[in-house]
């Protein structure tokens, strides 16, 4: 039992650890954005500022869905008797959350510190750069959404007691987790230069928003293979 | 915990190295097909009236760059089914 | 947290076989395509140059998919497929959208609880500023027990089911368009030839292999995108849900979840839905 307890502690660290480096870092570049925009337009300080911390609320979602996890595990209480092998469940439910919030925690900076910037230069678009980034950060967290419930999943069955089962289910973390780091950045370098074009063309927002959707879309193929593989590895094998 | 021999061991660290191979093979294309469709945005945003051109060219680019996520998911099942 | 783990599959015996399937997901996709066809039959009724307020709706989504398929497919196949195209963006939205319902029931009981409350009723309890425990014998506990809605979408069966079908219907469409023969040589890629003795080795192509895996993974992705979604989005509200007890909280997530990336994950299916029809034209 104190292994399990064990086990629980560490993929908590792991969990909060390494899922709060994406967003924290995606929250300092829109914040370096906004501060870089004050500087060029002074007089729109106040939709600036707005706009700045709804596009951070957005991309803290990620290190939010790190923390549940985190919590969870903080509060794990091994039942009597209970195979030690779910010690590994843990571990694997927390590196899944940890690294898989990574990608989505910087891709959902990227659209915002180029909302940022098309605010800095014509602050009267700010209304349709703020939806365009809400629908960008959005579709960004997907990945990160992936990975949550991955590790709830891993969170909530109860463990075998074959150790070749356990190597799976630990592989099966890694893959949603190391799965969801390219995606993440990569629909956030979609929803970035969307962005970008909507600042300057704002009249053909409907035709990006598509364009950006649908790349966003098949940019995350990856991360879908990585979701089957590793519920193949979790459920299947 | 008990010992774990010979095929039992290669059978589990294939297991495992199917999860790493997908998850390190799901980065590179991700971030690839990121800054294909990033790209694409930009560019529609200078000639909107090709936008049948850009996306038909866009989806080309991004299913080749997927190609080597396919190939990690091929080594990945291979991995499960057949090792 | 305890119907996480739970899977409750009926079981029917046909041929010999035991077949399994989901009894919630047979119920709410007919409840479903039941609530489509009545809103469209009530729509034919009284259709009006003056759109009423539910002729506007469906006006809306046509124009809205006309515009996409016109301009990705073309006037004639474009409006060839357009009632396709709506029906699968309607059926999913509505899918996605289902689950809402008892939420706001459960929202509408929270905030009676609170007010009642608020005015000194011993039936309703605070543990805390975000919990609260409600007497089974008032009379708006109903709402706060509500059974759960699961939407049809939330299953994997439901979407592969789609997935496939729309492989079909492009497929079915590519050969119709450009003769079996040139539809089988689109498999070969560019590099192979395909005159002479090379078409008996055409097993030996490498590209052959790699494109029928990717046709296969397309429709494997567009499935467990469309899965992964709604499946993930509601077991984050099932799991904030029961860790603070709260009826108001879960409102905000709903809202992103349920609203938001409901309609937007339809509209990622149905957009691919075109792009995977029209890559077959050419």
């Amino acid at each position: 039992m104190e292994t399990i307890t064990l086990f629980s502690i560490l993929a908590a660290g792991l969990a909060i650890g390494l899922g709060s480096i994406g967003s924290a870092i995606g929250e300092g570049f829109i914040a370096m954005k906004a501060v870089e925009a004050l500087g060029r337009q002074p007089n729109a300080s106040g939709k600036l500022i707005r706009v700045m911390i709804v596009g951070q609320a957005v991309t803290e979602a990620a290190a939010i869905f790190a923390l549940v996890v985190s919590l969870i595990l903080v509060f794990y209480t091994p039942e009597a008797g209970e195979s030690i092998y779910k010690g590994y469940y843990l571990l694997s439910a927390g590196l899944a959350i940890g690294l898989g919030t990574i990608g989505a925690g910087l891709g959902g900076g990227l659209p915002g510190g180029s909302c940022m910037e098309g605010i800095g230069r014509q602050p009267e678009n700010s209304d349709i750069l703020t939806i365009q980034m809400i629908v960008g950060q959005a579709v960004t967290q997907t990945s990160s959404i992936f990975a949550l419930t991955v590790s709830l999943i891993l969170l909530s069955i109860d463990p075998s007691n074959d150790i070749v089962k356990v190597f799976a289910v630990v592989g099966g973390g890694l893959a949603m987790g190391l799965g969801a780091i390219g995606p993440g950045i990569g629909d956030g370098l979609v929803a970035k230069n969307a962005n970008l074009a909507v600042g300057k063309n704002p009249r053909q927002m409907g035709l990006l928003t598509r364009t950006m959707v649908i790349g966003q879309a098949i940019t995350e193929t990856t991360d879908i293979y990585s979701l089957v593989v590793s519920l193949i590895l979790i459920f299947v094998v | 915990m008990e010992a774990i021999t010979g095929q039992e061991l290669i059978r589990a660290v294939a297991l495992l190295g199917a999860g790493i191979a997908m998850g390190l093979g799901a980065i590179g294309p991700g971030i690839g097909e990121g800054f294909v469709a990033g790209k694409a945005c930009e560019a529609l945003g200078k000639r909107p009236d090709q936008s049948q051109l850009i996306t038909r060219t866009m989806i080309i680019g991004q299913a080749i760059s997927e190609t080597t996520g396919i190939y990690s998911l091929i080594v990945a099942l291979i991995l499960i089914f057949v090792v | 947290m305890d119907e996480l783990g739970v899977v409750n599959l009926a079981e029917i015996a046909l041929f010999g076989h035991v077949f399994s399937y989901h009894k919630s997901m047979i119920i709410m996709t007919w409840i479903v395509m039941a609530i489509l066809v009545l809103m469209a039959i009530i729509t034919r009724r009284k259709i009006n140059i003056i759109p009423s307020r539910i002729q506007s709706l469906f006006e809306l989504i046509i124009e809205f998919l006309d515009e996409i398929t016109v301009s990705t497919l073309g006037k004639k196949d474009g409006r060839k497929f357009l009632p396709l195209i709506c029906a699968v963006f309607m059926f999913i939205l509505l899918s996605n959208w289902i689950s809402i319902l008892p939420n706001i029931f459960r929202f509408f009981g929270g905030v009676i609880a609170a007010s009642a409350n608020l005015f000194g009723s011993d039936l309703v309890t605070f543990t805390s500023w975000v919990t609260l425990d409600v007497d089974p014998s008032a009379w708006y506990s109903f709402l706060i027990k509500f059974p759960n809605i699961e939407e049809p979408t939330k299953f994997i069966a439901t979407d592969l089911g789609l997935s496939i079908m729309i492989l079909i219907i492009a497929h079915t469409y590519g050969i119709r368009q450009n003769g079996i023969g040139n539809y089988l040589k689109g498999y070969m890629g560019d590099v192979w030839p395909t005159t002479g003795l090379w078409k008996f080795i055409f097993f030996l192509n490498p590209f052959l292999y790699m494109n029928i895996l990717g046709e296969i993974s397309n429709t494997v992705s567009h499935a467990f995108r469309l899965f992964g979604n709604i499946f993930g989005g509601g077991m984050i509200i099932v799991i904030v849900s029961s860790l603070i007890h709260s009826v108001i909280i879960p409102v905000g997530l709903l809202a992103f979840f349920g609203l938001f990336a409901g309609i937007v994950q339809a509209f990622v299916f149905t957009m691919l839905t075109v792009t995977y029809i029209a890559q077959q034209k050419a």
